[in-house]
């Protein structure tokens, strides 16, 4: 936590003259009757609108993801999660020359047994200037509280269990994504990502929310896209559904 | 810093005209810039197209603007309140000076040496890279395209794509120039080796650095939430590895809620790059929390007025919609032409001959001339400000002062469009001469305004006769066929 210095003397001289100057100029609007009137109705247009796209069906809702992800440069891969285990393994090996991959502590990766994993050395880290040697590794995985189909994005949340470092440094990132948190809307993202941090007690939002919509890019060199500027080369995405979550839709 | 210093980075101080001269005789310039329109305007277009929901969100967009606008003291207290809930810092820097002073003064209290720097154009408004190295900072620019301008020394010449006017010429020499610890034969041929290269050694720089410093594409006034949009992470990079993190933005950036930023974000990377959404966006709230093991432990936002708040009470205030994703600079057929040097000021094209008289006052006073008022950047503007209008406010105003041969041109030009006979009169006797002129070019050079056009281009050949003229003996010509062909037909 930061630790809030009081504001000194210059820092409150500067505060004064900022409000000031905002208020000097919100007095000089002096608006016509006729401009008054058109932003009431702006401000009633404003307040009542809500973006609401026709609705789609989860399988749409998973075309849609698929085919922009695809578009994007993403790579996905689909299925239940007692098959989690074998799926990494086999997309570690084709990906990476190194059998290590970085997690966060206390990831979802126990609860689906992966750590059990013969082939797999799960490196647990924390905060980056404790693990700054792993930096280079080329592999970790993290995973999404969500995900909005509408432009094929996940939506991932800092804490213990996904440091969020761990998004950007690896050369391969790995996604676990729950099938049944597959949204369509940014808004409907955000709602679950609310109403998950209010099951744990943690204000909404947390520390850092990162919406990730495929691997790291650039087009500054003569407007040429080129994949791995300073993120992930590879973004690959494990969709799961697990027993409980279908028997619950 | 002295005031000369930090205008010579942010702004150029020879003319427009001047520097417009020099892009259009600069031939690798002219080759880089020939890749906007096929790249960024056709990319644009089809997203748009793709996307149908786009100009009702455009709409909602104008309207949660001006909503912020008109109570932003409002949406600003509670920034501040909930940045401070969340842990964080707000500090608010009227002036570029204390904008500066205040980002200094949490470097030196935190001892730092290296800072690594996302992209901002509030930033590059101020100077401050060049004022942190000066302080001593060693300061890295991080985004790809603003890393090969700092290697140059030259600012931004768009303001999404800043290196837009180099070529891979440019870029190998600076390189080769620069990273004197890697071989000198190495192959720097395909755009992937020079983003392999610049990845590997910025890598070292943001595992060292001390603190980062990213801008905002939006701020949110209840969560207090800075958020930032890249493609490459580079930002993500900069705010999450560094003990200290610092977001250096101007007020016009917030906006009430989450969901307002939802639809801003919509637009943005749609009109920006032509993509649904950039690669990363991401909304951090705050320095790290006691479940966290990771993230900055401090975290503050400088917010810069620097001329904003005049603007707000001012007719220019729509101006204040703007989120810079540079569609206007793309479709202006003059930023096309010229790049964004020619401009002189961080903020070129359209938007840039608006803003920067406002943030820069007599310096730019020539770039809202800078203009053929085509008006396809009002068309494009997902904000819908109506820029040529504004650049013609700014035109009229009366520290926009003309020169005195364009002032009795004008004056001379609007006595005789007001007389439609005088007009008439002055046309015969002018247009024979014309003619003739035209076809001696050094004759043409003589006449007053001729030669800055000529120079580049050969002038149209110019007709013995006014177009009415010409239209009143098409027309009787046209009566007399056609009584001709009506005898016969009978
Ligand atoms: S003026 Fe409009 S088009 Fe130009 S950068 Fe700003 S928002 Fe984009």
């Amino acid at each position: 936590m930061t630790n809030l210095t009081p504001l000194n003397k210059t820092s409150e001289k500067r505060r004064t003259q900022f409000f000031k100057n905002i208020k000097k100029a919100v007095n000089q609007n002096n608006l016509s009757h006729e401009q008054k009137q058109n932003l009431c109705k702006q401000e009633a247009a404003y307040q009542k609108f809500k973006y609401q796209p026709d609705a789609l069906s989860e399988e749409q809702r998973l075309a849609q993801f698929k085919e922009i992800l695809a578009s994007q440069s993403a790579l996905f891969y689909e299925c239940a999660s007692e098959e989690l285990a074998e799926k990494l393994e086999e997309l570690l090996k084709e990906h990476s020359d190194e059998n290590e991959i970085l997690i966060g502590k206390n990831s979802d990766v126990e609860k689906f047994g992966l750590t059990k994993s013969e082939t797999i050395n799960f490196i647990e880290v924390e905060s980056f200037e404790k693990n700054k040697e792993n930096y280079n590794l080329t592999s970790a995985l993290t995973t999404a509280f969500a995900a909005a189909s509408e432009t094929g994005t996940l939506f991932l949340s800092s804490g213990p269990e996904n440091p969020t470092w761990l998004n950007y440094l690896a050369k391969c990132h790995f996604v676990l994504l729950d099938k049944s948190t597959l949204c369509q809307t940014y808004e409907q993202a955000f709602e679950l990502g609310r109403k998950q941090q209010e099951s744990t007690n943690q204000p909404f939002p947390p520390r850092s929310i990162n919406m990730i919509s495929g691997p790291s890019r650039t087009a500054d060199i003569e407007q040429t896209l080129t994949l791995g500027a300073h993120g992930p080369i590879e973004l690959i995405i494990l969709i799961y559904s697990s027993k409980e979550n279908a028997s619950e839709n | 810093m002295s005031n000369q210093t930090f205008e010579k980075q942010v702004i150029d101080q020879s003319s427009f005209k001047e520097r417009a001269h020099e892009a259009l005789v600069d031939e690798k310039l002219q080759q880089a810039l020939s890749v906007i329109p096929s790249g960024f305007v056709g990319k644009r277009s089809k997203a748009k197209a793709a996307f149908p929901e786009f100009s009702e969100l455009s709409d909602q967009a104008v309207r949660i603007k001006n909503h912020t606008l008109a109570n932003i003291e409002q949406y600003l207290e509670q920034f501040e309140a909930a940045v401070q809930k969340s842990g964080g810092q707000v500090h608010f820097a009227p002036k570029p000076e204390d904008a500066l002073e205040i980002i200094e003064e949490i470097s030196k209290s935190k001892g730092a040496k290296i800072i690594a720097k996302g992209k901002t154009m509030v930033g590059e408004e101020i100077g401050l890279t060049h004022f942190l190295e000066k302080k001593g900072y060693e300061t890295v620019e991080t985004d790809l395209g603003e890393y090969l301008i700092q290697l140059r020394g030259e600012m931004p010449s768009h303001i999404i794509a800043p290196a837009v006017h180099l070529t891979r010429d440019n870029i190998r020499k600076d390189f080769i120039k620069t990273h004197k610890n890697l071989a000198k034969d190495r192959t720097l041929e395909t755009p992937a080796d020079f983003v392999k290269e610049a990845r590997h050694i910025l890598r070292e720089k943001f595992i060292n650095a001390d603190i980062g410093i990213t801008g905002a594409n939006f701020l949110v006034a209840e969560t207090g939430s800075s958020i930032i949009v890249t493609n490459e992470g580079n930002g993500d990079l900069c705010q999450s590895l560094p003990k200290t993190h610092i977001v250096i933005a101007s007020l016009e950036k917030l906006v009430p809620t989450l969901e307002d930023a939802s639809i801003l974000l919509r637009l943005l990377a749609r009109s920006a790059t032509g993509q649904s959404i950039s690669t990363y966006t991401t909304f951090a709230t705050g320095p790290r929390r006691e479940i966290d093991t990771s993230g900055p432990e401090e975290f503050h936002v400088v917010l810069l007025d620097n001329g904003r708040s005049e603007m707000l009470g001012s007719e220019f205030a729509e101006m204040l919609r703007c989120i810079r994703c540079g569609a206007c600079l793309n479709h202006c057929p003059v930023y096309q032409n010229l790049g964004g040097h020619a401009y002189g000021t961080v903020y070129p094209g359209p938007m840039g001959s608006v803003l920067s008289p406002h943030y820069f006052g007599e310096k730019a006073k020539d770039l809202p001339f800078a203009s053929s008022f085509c008006g396809r950047c009002n068309e494009v503007c997902p904000m819908q400000i109506p820029l040529t209008k504004l650049m013609r406010k700014l035109r009229e105003r009366p520290q926009t002062k003309r020169t005195l041969f364009a002032k009795t041109t004008m004056f001379a030009w609007s006595q005789l469009a007001k007389r439609p006979k005088l007009y008439n009169l002055a046309l015969k006797a002018f247009l024979p001469l014309l003619s003739i002129a035209t076809k001696q070019s050094w004759l043409m050079e003589k006449v007053p305004g001729v030669k800055a056009w000529s120079k580049h281009r050969s002038l149209p050949k110019i007709a013995k006769t006014s177009f009415q003229e010409a239209w009143v003996k098409e027309k009787k010509s046209r009566k007399k066929h056609k009584e001709l062909n009506g005898v016969k037909h009978d």
